[in-house]
């Protein structure tokens, strides 16, 4: 009745559905891949650690010796002074305006009893379709899914993935995340999500609302991942189509995300 | 080169396409070698262990990537299958062969993935600047790839003769 080809044909078509269907539950993680995952992640991190360790000396080697060394740790010394010049800015004017507002009541949260985690980037995801770094810590330090990730120009992403030895930070600017954010200068409220050409997207922000080109994007602290006040990026578009009652703003991230190569994790936020 | 020196290039493979890529800005859009050595396995390697060793780097990549686990196996494991009867009715050894192959798998490679990121994003959208760097990376690949191919190849050869002296 039905030719060895047919029969073929059908066991191929077949073949395709149920990879279909097992591509389909994994992404909307119904199936156990995350055992699966730990074995391959366990193989590969002692490597990506042995080879980010490699060419983290063959740089340093190169610029502190054979450059200027004493230019190079005063410039690096400057950079991070910056950087924390610059996070100190923003967390004042956020005080600020804070202050102007709630008069009344002084007795701001203490961000400081915050603990953090340093982690050095391992790699990346191989795929320009996900935009997730491995770093080199994961629950034999304290690491747990859902933690927040920053480095002192702003926030780098989420844990959602933790290994014993390593663990998956999604960035910011995937399309899978999303950061609960305001504008610093007029408090307009919206969610910040990825986009695929590395740059943020302010979504939800209603037209009414003013928003300006170089205004920056703060987290809300309402997701209750990221703590309120951590810098995001700076407005560098803004979308107001004719119709609908929401704006789409183009956040640019402060932190390079392509090139970060140690972040904090906040272990014990007072959100 | 034997089985477990071929499961090590795996792994060194997928270690300098997640870490080497990522901490040398000028290989950012590189060649995807990943592709390159599907392509190898179907060309040089018996059915049988290009299977294996192609779906053993689906597996790292997955473990890696933040998308659905199984994808990567999936794309592989569909393009040894789809290109293998080809390569052995048309015998494609020659450098256009390879680059056609290359440029195929990558483009088959990342079709796959944005029919998935697409149904299950509908939102996504393929901006300017993700496209470029796509591009280049096909460029990159379909260029270098057949020199990688082919010096895979002369290693096995190199090896076999050493054992045929031996």
């Amino acid at each position: 009745m039905f030719t060895r080809k047919m029969m073929v044909i059908a066991a191929v078509f077949a073949f395709i559905v149920i990879n279909a269907i097992a591509i389909f539950l994994s992404a909307r993680h119904l199936s156990p891949s995350s055992g699966f995952r730990q074995i391959g992640i366990w193989v590969v991190s002692p490597f990506q650690t042995i080879l980010a360790n490699a060419i983290h000396s063959v740089e340093s080697i190169w610029t502190r010796y054979f450059f200027l060394v004493a230019t190079e740790k005063e410039n690096e010394i400057l950079r991070k002074k910056l950087a924390e010049c610059v996070n100190e800015d923003s967390r004042c004017k956020e005080i600020e305006l804070s202050n102007a507002r709630f008069r009344k009541f002084l007795d701001f949260k203490n961000t400081s009893s915050v603990s953090y985690l340093a982690a050095e980037v391992i790699g990346k995801d191989p795929s320009p379709w996900y935009k997730t770094v491995v770093i080199d810590k994961g629950s034999s330090k304290g690491v747990a899914k859902g933690l927040s990730v920053i480095v002192p120009e702003g926030i780098v992403g989420q844990v959602i993935d933790v290994y014993e030895n390593s663990a998956k930070v999604l960035l910011i600017s995937d399309s899978n995340s999303a950061v609960d954010a305001i504008v610093q200068q007029t408090r307009a409220h919206g969610i910040v999500k990825g986009n695929s050409d590395g740059k943020c997207i302010l979504k939800y922000v209603s037209r009414k609302e003013a928003v300006n080109i170089g205004d920056t994007v703060i987290s809300s602290g309402l997701d209750s991942v990221f703590l309120k006040g951590l810098q995001i990026g700076s407005v560098t578009e803004i979308i107001r189509d004719n119709s609908g009652i929401f704006q789409e703003i183009v956040v640019s991230p402060f932190v390079d995300l392509e090139k970060i190569e140690e972040v904090l994790l906040v272990l014990s936020p007072s959100l | 080169m034997n089985l477990f020196q071929r499961i090590v290039l795996i792994l060194l493979l997928v270690v300098f396409q997640t870490t080497g890529y990522y901490f040398i800005p000028e290989l950012k859009n590189f060649v995807n070698l990943s592709c390159s050595f599907v392509v190898y396995a179907v060309l040089f390697l018996s059915f049988g262990e290009g299977l294996f060793l192609v779906l053993l780097l689906g597996f790292l990549m997955d473990s890696i990537t933040s998308g659905p686990f199984g994808l990567y196996i999936s794309v592989y494991f569909w393009i040894v299958v789809g290109f293998r009867p080809f390569v052995t009715m048309l015998n494609l050894r020659n450098i256009h062969a390879l680059q056609f192959l290359t440029g195929t798998a990558i483009i088959l490679e990342n079709a796959v993935f944005f029919v998935v990121t697409s149904l299950l994003k509908p939102e996504t959208v393929l901006s300017p600047h993700f496209m470029k760097g796509m591009i280049f990376q096909f460029l990159w690949t379909v260029a270098l790839s057949p020199f990688l191919i082919r010096f895979l190849n002369a290693m096995d050869l190199n090896h076999k003769t050493k054992v045929q002296l031996k």
